[in-house]
């Protein structure tokens, strides 16, 4: 029944369409002569009007037969069933009476009705202004004007049509495709379709709603008459659209409510739930933890002492730097909890992870204003706080009661007798990195570079990134200003001072970096410079030894990569950004692909030896110099996370370090046009997309 | 080699091809043919590899315990009927988007850069979403969803427009907060049962306190919740997903909600059967359906209409899961297919009705049926796919939720009934009113008669009606499969023995043998 | 009994409760920057939580130097050092697009979605969310709506102002 029923009116729908599209109208009293100027539409039209009247042998017919069937063999109460049988049976006598008065209005030639009021094809007209204020006053349509219509647009409703007729004569191939679900119904046999099923009362039923219906039609004005009659208040028009303007109205007041468009609101809202739900659960059924100790180790509490005063203190400080900066001390305390706990490659981590951030913060929020914006949050700030509090305590409930409900072994307790056996490694910590667990880890790579790539598309915009600046690019900039990179007191004597200009007068402050040259003088610091030069080949030593000592010793690629970022950083500190430039001339993409196609692509070689993706082989090596080597494959995969790691500092430094540098210089310089400082060049659609706007 | 065999070696791929296209790509940013030429590959073959899967699926989940570390210790990683579904679906969506976003991105005339990162970024976002649907292991999939997480925002932010950067902010903070839920429920679910295996989990979720149980299962329904967009957690959704490129948005708002639906369905029937919580997801469903909608027809946006529809309809699959019975599993599996496919093409035939039109808002649209009738009936099929109008399959996934709700017969569930009607309705209201105006009206602004659009941008939108349209027309042996993954999922024991294949609590992998071996010698 | 003393220890508790509730007082502010700490915060108390669900304090998980026995769980630390990974990157992501903001905007705050307010502001007139365009003009373009919408942290300068709105005209 469903079927047939999508195929009439997917139909009906579609020939109206096109009939508008061809006439401009969709008012039955002004189309005439229709049928005759689109006789593909109007065939498609007559056959879906018979499908729906139920006409034999169309679908619509063996459906509703088929429905007739089910109803007069129901098995609810019988009076149900009486009910529903003779709704559908008037249902359809009148669906047949105005389903002929849709079709002969729209295709035949005719004079118009007289004055009769619209209504019968209400539901597929929810636009053109109707109802009693507009009289059929408008002209007719006149058939010469009829536009042909596209092909593509006839094509769908006669294909559909002619489905119709295929399927109510062939009706074996609707059951193949809809018994599977059919089957699925809950109740009752599954009901069967077919064209001809010998005289039943379903058929006696069709013929008296055809019947029944073609004598309305016939008599169609009394009818209307009689319509009119019974229902003149209120108009169902009227009705019809003070509901939906009542909807509207009601949708907008529930929209307003609920989506505010303010972050702090659906944070909160979250929040809350966090703490109401798990946390409430929590309280309500789960019992207080009846063992509790103080600490593990009384250091804990030195250490756990300075992140609370600091984050409590970051959390009110209304200076950027401030805020950062306590933000930091409470991440070295987690690093010495860390160590204190007996996590030394955690802790190594953490210390190097935070110092990046520090630097990186504190390159950023130079450039913005020192103070955070002096909003009146006065009235909020409570109601962060109870949010706040109330998460805290909830988490702190969580840590309390999940740790002493364990009532198994963890499955790390098998982790050291396979990390060594079959891991080939004996820093755990390290082996499940980058062999038990690798999958993370390539992972958690993967989401670097695609972090990196987003901090250069943020900063660059327009073109991925610049070329790699060396110390030869560096140009002589004027300004107004002494601006020098970073950002100090403007100097009236800087501009003349600065880089290149000064170059072959000051030989000794142009030995130990080669960029230092290109910093403004007051911004140079020879003792910087002098331990950066020595400091920089001893860190990239150490990462190295990090890096391949990894397997058996705190370290590993993570930690290799940060140090090496952190050598850069004190590069990029001690002479700028050519110096960056100087110091790691490779492109920071390249090696972040390069460093996840390594470690990925190292994960499917074994696949195609015949192994398990990710896996990992000990090579024994007797090497001329190290003597007996026991390497492991995981290696290359920790050279791709090193490379990934230090792609990322390297594009962090490239972008939120020397190119605000130089967005800055510039901006301090007055703009050039079409350069990123422009604010409005940003507006300029991009690459991928965002389409037309 | 059989098709098991075959199938174990091929289960890792869809995850790791797309990572070493990611990374081969970003190194090969100079050279945007090849990049093109690489991502469609890598693409194309996921979706073979998928379809292989889904066939092999059937007889069974795939396991492979990656690196042969045996199981709870290891990560493994699993295809079963619903994975192998999710993930032919999506891949073949994501592939249609790729191919739309290069025809736009050749059209616009930009070989420049910016497309540099989106090869790689769109690998990265393809790999965490295979990621998700593949995991076997509760960090891993939090890893999956950082994965994909981590390039949507760089997605969305692309161009960096004042309006994209206030739109992604509320996105990526929001997102943030809904990862820092998740570490937080692994975090407790490994204080409480000791190990982050999905199998494991499950016998051992059985194990302890079911009040630390139920407040963990809280807990990650909080952070799927978000990212799934369920109400009252979905407000972010529509404020963020409309700013983005048509292509972009088309693959947030078909795939990136469907993994949070996806991982609800997967932690509720492995982790915690028995269904302590289906009132409350009941009452979720109904809230996010209704508020859902109406909010949709509060707009005057195409894009910001079918983002609340967005919202709306996830209340269907909610609706289904919650349930909890094999009929209603079936329907939400079916409707999450559907829903993906036809959210989908929506957006992505808004993008050319807006390079048609020249907007998306329907203050500014009309006349478009006569003048591109063609794109009339790229919109109208979807459109009225997605209002359930019969006998697409938007239909036939609400008619399954609907019987099952009526033979549920509770009070709560027949409301669901009613609800899902009453939007069904209203769902029609808004898709036939922004039909109207964008087709219909008399254009308000000047719209120009001849623009054409690159064949390459209507031929995967046109894919994508034609695949929706196909899932009626395959709706039999569809719906059968989605039956046998709803009682997969709902016996509560295939996936664990899969996992661990003989009971002894280990995977297939070799690593727990040596390990023995080592102990012995 | 599992092997492994899960007591949990009180100072370490404490940590996590207020680095969740400063993060989350951070969290709930408008500037980025503040927004981006409190995650930090955040990031940081999950991960102290992690050490919690390890059990107790332990020696380095390195075979051969410590007795297995007397390891701290190796599994957590892997967990947080990828969390602690992953954090870094998107710290980097939101500072730039912090700094993008400030480009933009002159601040860093996230602002209010003005479709959003747009319908609200129906709401409280009770004006039909959809003009018929049949019968009426509707009075006012998106674009208009969008400059009236007063940006609550305009309080410097106009300049700024003037920016954003040709941000939102050029839509």
């Amino acid at each position: 029944m469903i079927g047939a029923h999508a195929m009439f009116k997917a139909t009906l729908f579609l020939v109206v369409g096109a009939v508008d599209a061809a006439t401009g109208t969709r008012d039955l009293r002004r189309l005439t002569g229709v049928g005759r100027a689109l006789p593909w539409t109007a065939t498609a039209g007559a056959l879906a009007t018979a499908s729906m009247i139920g006409l034999p042998p169309l679908a619509g017919y063996v459906a509703k037969e088929a429905a007739l069937e089910g109803l007069l063999h129901g098995q609810g109460p019988a009076w149900v069933d009486a009910v529903a049988l003779w709704s559908v049976v008037v249902g359809s006598m009148l669906t047949t009476a105005y389903s002929l008065r849709f079709w002969w209005g729209a295709f035949s030639s005719h004079k118009r009705f007289a004055g009769a009021p619209v209504r019968a094809n209400e539901h597929l007209d929810l636009r053109a202004p109707r109802g009693p204020a507009v009289e059929p006053e408008e002209p007719l349509v006149d058939p010469a004007r009829i536009k042909p219509l596209p092909v593509l647009l006839v094509a769908p409703a006669v294909v559909l049509a002619v489905l119709g007729l295929v399927v109510g004569l062939v009706p074996h191939l609707g059951e193949e495709l809809l018994q599977p679900y059919a089957a699925s119904y809950p109740t009752g046999e599954p009901g069967h379709l077919v064209l001809w099923a010998g005289l039943t009362p379903a058929l006696a039923l069709t013929v008296l709603i055809l019947v029944v219906g073609v004598l309305l039609f016939w008599q169609r004005s009394r009818v209307e008459r009689f319509q009119a009659s019974l229902w003149h208040v209120p108009e169902a028009d009227v009705a019809y659209r003070r509901v939906m303007r009542r909807l509207d109205d009601v949708a907008a007041d529930v929209t307003a409510v609920t989506q505010r468009g303010s972050l702090p609101f659906y944070l909160g809202i979250m929040l809350l739930a966090l703490a109401l739900g798990p946390g409430l659960v929590m309280v309500v059924q789960t019992s207080w933890p009846d063992q509790l100790k103080a600490w593990d180790r009384p250091a804990q509490l030195a250490a756990v002492l300075a992140i609370c005063v600091a984050s409590v203190l970051a959390a009110r400080s209304r200076r950027r730097l401030k805020a950062v900066v306590l933000i930091g001390i409470a991440g070295y305390g987690n690093a010495v909890l860390f160590l204190l706990h007996g996590a030394p490659d955690l802790a190594l981590t953490q210390v190097l992870v935070e110092t990046v951030t520090l630097v990186v913060m504190v390159l950023v929020l130079r450039r913005l204003p020192p103070y955070f914006s002096d909003r009146p949050l006065a009235a909020s700030r409570w109601v962060r706080l109870g949010i706040g509090v109330a998460v805290g305590v909830a988490m702190m409930g969580l840590a309390l009661v999940a740790p002493l409900a364990r009532v198994a072994v963890p499955i790390s307790v098998d982790f050291p007798e396979e990390a060594y056996a079959w891991g080939g490694g004996k820093n755990i910590v390290n082996v499940t990195l980058v062999d038990i667990r690798a999958w993370d880890t390539m992972g958690e790579i993967s989401v670097l570079l695609a972090a990196a790539t987003g901090v250069a598309s943020l900063v660059f915009l327009r073109v991925r990134s610049g070329e790699v600046l060396r110390t030869a690019d560096a140009r002589v900039v004027r300004g107004p200003q002494g601006q020098g990179i970073w950002g100090g007191e403007p100097d009236p004597g800087a501009a003349l001072r600065r880089r290149g200009v000064t170059d072959e007068s000051q030989p000794r402050m142009s030995v130990w970096l080669s960029a230092g040259r290109t910093l403004a003088p007051q911004r140079r610091s020879v003792i910087f410079e002098v331990v950066t030069r020595v400091l920089f080949h001893s860190m990239i030593v150490f990462a190295l030894f990090l890096l391949f000592a990894g397997h058996n010793n705190p370290g590993g690629g993570f930690a290799a990569g940060l140090v090496v970022g952190i050598a850069l950083v004190v590069r990029y500190l001690a002479g700028g950004r050519y110096e960056l430039g100087e110091a790691a001339p490779v492109h920071p993409g390249i090696l972040l692909g390069l460093g996840l196609f390594l470690s990925a692509g190292v994960g499917l070689v074994p696949l195609l030896l015949g192994g398990s993706v990710l896996q990992s082989a000990i090579i024994d090596l007797t090497l001329p110099v190290f003597g007996h080597v026991k390497l492991v494959t995981t290696l290359f995969f920790d050279i791709g996370v090193f490379l990934v790691v230090v792609g990322l500092v390297l594009d962090i430094l490239r972008t939120l370090g020397a190119e605000i540098d130089r967005q800055g210089e510039r901006a301090a310089l007055g703009r050039e046009p079409g350069e990123d400082t422009d604010p409005l060049s940003a507006l300029e659609p991009d690459a991928i997309g965002g389409g037309r706007r | 080699m059989d098709l098991v065999e075959v199938s174990k070696a091929l289960v890792p791929l869809p995850v790791a091809l797309p990572l070493v296209a990611a990374g081969l790509t970003l190194a090969l940013w100079r050279h945007p043919r090849a990049q093109r030429i690489i991502t469609a590959t890598t693409l194309a073959v996921v979706l073979g590899v998928s379809v292989v899967l889904l066939v092999a699926a059937d007889g069974g989940p795939v396991v492979v315990d990656v690196g042969e570390w045996a199981a709870p210790v290891g990560i493994d990683l699993i295809a079963d009927r619903l994975s192998a579904l999710m993930l032919t679906v999506s891949s073949f969506v994501m592939l249609c988007v790729l191919l739309y976003s290069l025809a736009q991105g050749v059209a616009d005339g930009d070989d420049e850069t910016p497309v540099a990162i989106y090869h790689p970024t769109f690998m990265v976002l393809a790999a965490g979403v295979f990621n998700a649907f593949l995991s076997g292991d509760l960090f891993n999939l939090y890893v999956g969803f950082e994965i994909f997480l981590a390039a949507s925002y760089v997605l969305l932010t692309l161009g960096g427009t004042g309006e994209r950067i206030r739109a992604g902010s509320i996105y990526v903070v929001v997102a943030l907060l809904s990862s820092i839920i998740f570490l937080v429920a692994i975090a407790v679910t490994y204080a409480a049962t000791g190990t982050v295996n999905l199998a494991q989990l499950s016998e051992r979720f059985a194990e302890i306190d079911p009040g630390v149980a139920t407040t963990i299962q809280l807990l990650l329904l909080l952070a799927f919740g978000i990212k799934a967009a369920l109400f009252p957690l979905s407000a972010w959704l529509p404020d963020s997903y409309p700013t983005a490129p048509a292509p972009v948005t088309a693959v947030f708002a078909g795939l990136l909600t469907k993994v949070g639906v996806y991982a609800i369905i997967r932690t509720q029937t492995l982790l915690f059967p028995g269904g302590r919580l289906d009132d409350l997801l009941l009452w979720l469903a109904l809230a996010t359906m209704i508020v859902g909608i109406l909010g949709a027809v509060a707009q005057n946006d195409i894009k910001r209409l079918l983002s609340f529809t967005l919202v709306s309809h996830i209340g269907f699959m909610i609706f289904g899961i919650a349930l909890a019975s094999e009929p209603g599993m079936a329907a939400a599996v079916f409707y999450v297919v559907h829903h993906i496919t036809v959210q989908t093409t929506l957006f992505l035939v808004v993008g050319l009705v807006e390079r048609r039109g020249g907007s998306t808002s329907l203050d500014r649209l009309g006349g478009l049926a006569k003048l591109a009738p063609g794109l009339a009936i790229l919109f109208f099929v979807p459109a009225m796919n997605l209002a359930g109008i019969p006998p697409l399959s938007g239909f036939l996934g609400k008619l399954g939720l609907l019987e099952e709700g009526v033979a549920q017969g509770t009070p709560l569930t027949w409301a669901l009934v009613v609800g899902s009607v009453v939007t069904s309705l209203l769902t029609l209201y808004a898709i036939v009113k922004a039909w109207n105006k964008a087709f219909w009206q008399t254009p308000p602004v000047e719209i120009p008669e001849s623009v054409r659009l690159p064949r390459g941008m209507v031929g995967p939108a046109t894919a994508l009606v034609a695949f929706g349209v196909a899932l009626t027309v395959v709706a039999g042996p569809l719906y059968a499969y989605t039956e046998r993954a709803a009682a997969t999922l709902l016996d509560g024991h295939t996936y664990v023995d899969a996992v661990f294949p003989d009971g002894s609590g280990r995977g297939q992998g070799v690593s727990s043998d040596v390990a023995e071996e080592g102990e012995g010698s | 009994m599992s092997d492994i003393d899960m007591t949990p220890s009180v100072v370490l508790v404490l940590a996590i409760g207020v680095l969740f509730a400063a993060g989350v007082y951070l969290l709930l502010e408008r500037s980025l920057t503040r927004v981006l700490l409190g995650f930090i915060l955040l990031g940081n108390g999950a991960n102290l939580l992690f050490l919690v669900a390890g059990g107790r304090a332990g020696g380095a998980p390195l075979v051969g130097t410590t007795p297995e026995d007397e390891m701290s769980d190796p599994l957590v630390q892997a967990m947080v050092l990828t969390a602690i990974v992953i954090t870094l990157g998107f710290t980097a992501f939101v500072l730039a697009m912090a700094y993008r903001s400030w480009q933009l905007h002159g601040h860093d705050e996230v602002q209010d979605d003005l479709e959003d307010r747009r319908v609200a502001r129906q709401a409280a007139r009770n004006a039909p969310a959809f003009e018929d365009l049949d019968t009426e003009e509707s009075g006012q373009t998106l674009d208009d709506e969008a400059a009236q919408v007063r940006d609550e942290t305009d309080a410097d300068g106009d300049g700024v102002t003037d920016r954003r709105l040709d941000d939102e005209g050029r839509r």
